[in-house]
């Protein structure tokens, strides 16, 4: 300790040489809020027993991310929840809005299969879609109780949970961000209104057929940056996003993947499994080309209804 | 200036010391408070530009994390990597005075990745660690009487709950 505090001295001093050392001493409330924005919900509240200047700003941080994985479980805290008023989850997202008062710009919830269950999602991202309208950024994923083994131990296993997002208002978000769902077959109305202003779309672990996910980027004209990662339910894939610039594909197995991307400049490319005549890439614009195969997805054997060789990664290109 | 091969065209800026650096116009075009100047003066810049308010010591590192994203960035190959190793090699030589003072800078200058990055810096630095270490890092007084404090640790229960303090 008393180590830690003579460190701490010298910097001082260095810094007293090359400035006044006042100018150091605090950081303007916008430049606070700024930083308060990074941390997650929770560390963010704590942040306003600091000082009293500070009880106040945490309110107004541009981006909140719920996360109910960093949240303590329900039995945690019994006797300070009414029975029948939701869960802790819940609770805590009504709680900071309800004191709330900045311009959210970008907002996350990691959450548990139940708030999909009781409803709980679903009120909360329309809540915040609805209400701000600045929002640009949303990112969705939900977290399993017990940890999914990640690729390449387990590929393509990872359990997905039934969402309806098709009532959801995305239209003015520039970014989107799911992780962990099945999508029914009304979602791309989700994206009615998305037109040109989307911009970035990731998707993981999502499990989606041929006629959402085609029918998802037919509707975000203006992607420029696309994600689609150990997802599964669709056999063709057809990009044709004009001002597409980046695109990476991981852990798919399809018969087609028809890209015609002129404006593409980065393709990342991670054990995909394709047929070979299935693939068609046109592009001009390319600049980067990372191509990979897991070791584990090399092995795999995928039968196919005609009996047609898959080709993986190392092959295709 | 020997040693400066192609024709860019140079920008010169003026720390609080009086210290003068070179800048590349493509470099100055991250930095929105420069750029605002240049635009500003209708591209008719020559004597160097004063920032009022930006110390020689920040300004240098300043230019060489700009400096060193550019070339990445040209440098296609292994750009991603790179840059990640550089952020964090930066990030990691900083003193908390030093980053704090950098913040400053960026903002004042308006170099918006730059003070994404420093924001997510701090971030990085004081999560998970006691409201003590917290105010210290900000310099902090703490003017909550102890009953205020529990009170409040009281209403936000939620967000304390499972953190070890200390």
């Amino acid at each position: 300790m008393a180590s830690e505090t003579k460190i701490m001295r010298k910097e001082e001093d260095e810094t007293a040489l090359h400035a006044p050392s006042d100018r150091l001493s605090y950081l303007p409330n916008e430049l606070l809020t700024m930083v308060i924005s990074s941390l997650s919900v929770a560390e963010a509240a704590r942040t306003s027993t600091l000082a009293k200047s500070w009880q106040g700003l945490w309110r107004y941080a541009e981006r909140l991310d719920f996360d109910e994985t960093a949240m303590p479980r329900p039995s945690i805290l019994p006797e300070k929840r009414q029975i029948g008023t939701g869960s802790l989850y819940s609770t805590v997202i009504g709680m900071v809005f309800n004191s709330y008062v900045g311009d959210l710009t970008s907002v996350s919830f990691k959450h548990f299969p139940r708030s999909i269950a009781v409803g709980e999602l679903d009120f909360w991202v329309d809540f915040v879609l609805n209400k701000f309208k600045k929002i640009n950024s949303l990112n969705l994923k939900c977290e399993h109780l017990v940890p999914e083994p990640e690729p390449p131990f387990f590929p393509m296993g990872s359990k997905t949970v039934k969402l309806n997002f098709s009532h959801m208002n995305f239209s003015n978000l520039n970014s989107l961000e799911l992780t962990n769902y099945k999508m029914t077959t009304s979602t791309p109305e989700a994206l009615n209104g998305c037109g040109w202003k989307l911009k970035i779309l990731k998707l993981k672990n999502m499990r989606m057929s041929d006629d959402v996910i085609n029918g998802v980027l037919r509707k975000c004209l203006g992607l420029e940056s696309l994600s689609i990662v150990e997802s599964k339910g669709f056999k063709t894939l057809e990009i044709n996003n004009p001002w597409l610039k980046f695109l990476e594909l991981g852990w798919l197995i399809v018969n087609k993947v028809d890209l015609s991307v002129e404006r593409l400049e980065t393709l990342v490319v991670d054990s995909l499994m394709c047929p070979p005549t299935g693939l068609k890439i046109y592009t001009v614009n390319l600049r980067i080309l990372h191509l990979s195969c897991n070791s584990i997805a090399q092995r795999m054997r995928i039968r196919h209804s005609y009996n047609q060789p898959l080709l993986k990664t190392q092959d295709i290109f | 200036m020997s040693g400066i091969s192609d024709t860019e065209r140079m920008i010169t800026l003026k720390t609080v010391e009086g210290t003068l650096f070179d800048v590349k116009s493509s470099i100055a075009k991250d930095i929105k408070t420069v750029q605002a100047f240049i635009d500003d003066s209708d591209d008719d810049v020559t004597s160097p530009i004063p920032l009022p308010n930006v110390f020689t010591r920040e300004l240098s590192r300043i230019l060489d994390y700009l400096n060193n994203h550019h070339r990445f960035r040209s440098d296609i190959e292994k750009a991603d990597e790179e840059m990640a190793r550089y952020d964090a090699e930066f990030a990691k030589s900083m003193s908390h005075e030093e980053l704090k003072a950098l913040i400053l800078a960026a903002n004042y200058l308006n170099v918006k990745d730059l003070l994404e990055f420093l924001n997510q810096t701090v971030a990085d630095v004081i999560q998970n660690k006691s409201v003590e270490f917290v105010r210290n890092f900000f310099g902090i007084e703490n003017d909550y009487t102890p009953e205020e404090e529990e009170k409040l640790r009281n209403e936000n229960e939620w967000a304390f709950n499972g953190v070890e303090q200390d």
